[in-house]
């Protein structure tokens, strides 16, 4: 469960997220759409205690990403299509300083990773240096470091940007599984098509600020659209009149 | 604040460390390259070039050889032991700026008339300033000249039954009353300080960048301060495996020196004169000392890598600190005679370096290696904590992104 009441941030003169409210239910894709700079990264970095927000709280799981922001950072993961890798570690080694970091046992650790891998089919990639993998397989690496301490909540930033089809279908694939599994899941994108693929209801954010809130359904519904795409010109060109 | 997360930090930049070719290099290769060649490359070599020059016969311009056969004669009968060859020219100005002759001189019309008198000839030399090799034809010409002074001096004295000896009435000697312990430290204490301290930076300047705009530009610092530990345990950690490289650096650095200077030494000191003998106590605080500058400069190469975006652009921040090392030593071993007073034992970086020389020459005081201890623990300890406060400063780890 998230819950952002409020949540602002200015950086210097500028507010990037503006008295931004939502709530993100377990089991259930949320999705963040917007254009580039419309402050979706911003609210996902608060969410994910890297920023302290300037205005407004933000929960996870109940606990406040200011006073908890241990407790937030133990039970989510985040996936971005930006995240980068220890190109000198291999897999292994990756997944499991991520594991350690999170205080969890190396016997623990071996266990997990070899699940992970076994799903990712990484085991042949385990003891390679990263920097000589494919971006497809490094992105599977990326994964199975977010997934080492089994979050109960997932954050994803544009976690297909710069991927071919079928990796970029493998990622699709491991947040439809996390929805499966019951966790709460936030998804940040500016492609419509995939909001309109994979998210439960959407939240259309332009310049720090969120326009309107529902299912696809809801949404064509309150804007008169014929599709998301329509729908977002709609409440975006409104605002910016 | 957990030892775990530490650690964990800690060994992740050391595996990464290790496996980095170019920390590698910086870290054990230039040290162990740059201290035999700076210790016994650069002397040997400079001095062989000296010898060298002294023994290459020097072409010699005379102007005016009819206005003393005496001089000339002496020129002459003198020109191969002082290594010189004399040619009669027109004009020297234009005879050393061709190259013809490296240095000359130009006899005064009345010279026999006036020495023959009693009276003063006069002899001008020419040379050109800017070239080492017209600088060693002069100083040939001038002993030449002082041979051929004495000569005349000794003919004068002997014309009023006089005696060479009535102008030197007694001799002087000189009684070197240092020890070999002195004179190895004093050798060693020109080079060391200077280099413990450019290794103490260098040698962590990789990793310091590595560990910080590089995780930037990988793009993996995001997902790190994700992680639960506390932004101050991954700084910790981090600077650990900094001051592991430095110190590495420094001791392989320190090591190499010794060795080269033991082994250099009796090439450079063949009479036996140079003994490099230092204590054990001598090389603990050197090492304490390295630590703390270490503490001090790896503190700041993470400050100041941290704000940077990319490697390239740490770069840039990371190489002025080393100057700022390197700098004070530099200051203090090249002013002739410098007496440091207690104030510059409290000095950062300077107090460190002074601690170096002193421990070399075997001449420390306990008062000042306490107060540069404690007052570098003290920088040291600020530099640390203004290192691990900007890692917590949102402009500083998300500069010009997101």
């Amino acid at each position: 469960m998230i819950e952002a009441a409020e949540l602002t941030k200015n950086f210097g003169l500028l507010r990037a997220v503006d008295s931004v409210s939502f709530e993100c239910k377990p089991g259930e894709i949320f999705g963040l759409l917007g254009p580039n700079g419309a402050g979706k990264t911003t609210t996902l970095r608060m969410i994910s205690t890297v920023l302290k927000p300037t205005g407004g709280t933000a929960r996870v799981l109940g606990f406040d990403v200011q006073r908890d922001s241990k407790k937030v950072r133990a039970n989510i993961g985040v996936l971005s299509g930006e995240t980068g890798l220890y190109g000198r570690l291999t897999p292994y080694e990756i997944v499991a300083y991520y594991g350690r970091l999170h205080g969890i046992d190396r016997e623990t650790i071996e266990r997990r990773a070899d699940q992970l891998f076994k799903m990712l089919e990484l085991e042949q990639v385990r003891d390679r240096q990263t920097e000589n993998l494919s971006k497809g397989t490094k992105q599977k690496v990326a994964i199975a470091q977010s997934l080492i301490h089994d979050p109960k909540v997932f954050l994803f930033d544009e976690p297909t940007s710069g991927l071919d089809v079928m990796s970029a279908r493998t990622v699709h694939d491991f947040v439809f599984r996390c929805r499966q599994e019951g966790r709460t899941i936030m998804f940040c994108t500016h492609v419509m098509s995939e909001a309109e693929k994979m998210c439960d209801r959407i939240a259309i954010i332009d310049k720090g600020r969120i326009a309107i809130v529902g299912s696809k359904e809801e949404i064509l519904s309150r804007t008169n659209a014929g599709s998301l795409e329509e729908a977002f010109l709609t409440v975006v060109g409104r605002r910016g009149e | 604040m957990r030892m775990g997360a530490i650690s964990t930090v800690y060994l992740k930049e050391m595996l990464d460390t290790v496996r980095d070719r170019r920390t590698l290099l910086v870290m054990v290769l230039m040290p162990l390259i740059f201290m035999p060649l700076l210790t016994i490359g650069f002397p040997m070599l400079t001095e062989s070039q000296m010898a060298k020059s002294e023994q290459k016969i020097s072409a010699v311009g005379v102007v005016g050889e009819e206005n003393s056969p005496s001089l000339m004669s002496y020129l002459q009968r003198g020109a191969n032991v002082s290594r010189v060859a004399i040619e009669v020219v027109d004009n020297l100005t234009a005879a050393i700026d061709d190259g013809l002759v490296k240095a000359g001189i130009k006899i005064s019309e009345d010279f026999d008339a006036s020495v023959a008198r009693g009276y003063m000839g006069n002899v001008s030399i020419y040379y050109d300033s800017t070239n080492l090799a017209s600088q060693t034809a002069r100083d040939k010409i001038q002993s030449l000249l002082q041979g051929f002074r004495l000569e005349l001096v000794a003919q004068r004295l002997n014309a009023s039954g006089l005696n060479l000896s009535i102008l030197s009435p007694f001799e002087s000697g000189e009684v070197d009353i240092s020890t070999e312990q002195e004179r190895g430290g004093f050798f060693l204490g020109l080079m060391l300080p200077m280099m413990l301290g450019m290794f103490a930076a260098v040698g962590g300047m990789y990793t310091a960048i590595d560990v910080t705009a590089g995780e930037k530009e990988r793009k993996t610092l995001e997902r790190l301060l994700v992680a639960p530990a506390s932004r101050f345990e991954i700084v910790l950690g981090k600077f650990l495996a900094v001051f592991t490289v430095s110190m590495v650096s420094v001791g392989i650095s320190l090591f190499s020196m010794i060795v080269s200077v033991i082994v250099g030494g009796s090439f450079l000191f063949p009479e036996g004169s140079f003994v490099v003998r230092i204590p054990p106590l001598t090389v603990v605080i050197v090492l304490i000392m390295a630590a703390l500058l270490a503490i001090m400069v790896n503190s700041i190469e993470i400050a100041v890598c941290m704000f940077a975006k990319s490697f390239k652009e740490a770069q840039n921040y990371a190489t002025p600190v080393t100057f700022i090392v390197v700098l004070p030593a530099v200051l203090t071993m090249s002013m002739p005679g410098m007496e440091a007073d207690v104030s510059m034992y409290a000095v950062p970086l300077v107090s460190g370096l002074l601690v170096f020389k002193d421990a070399l020459l075997g001449s420390l005081v306990w008062r000042y290696v306490a107060l540069a201890v404690a007052t570098s623990a003290l920088y040291a300890a600020v530099a640390l904590m203004v290192a691990a406060r900007l890692f917590n400063r949102e402009s500083v780890l998300f500069r010009g992104g997101g």
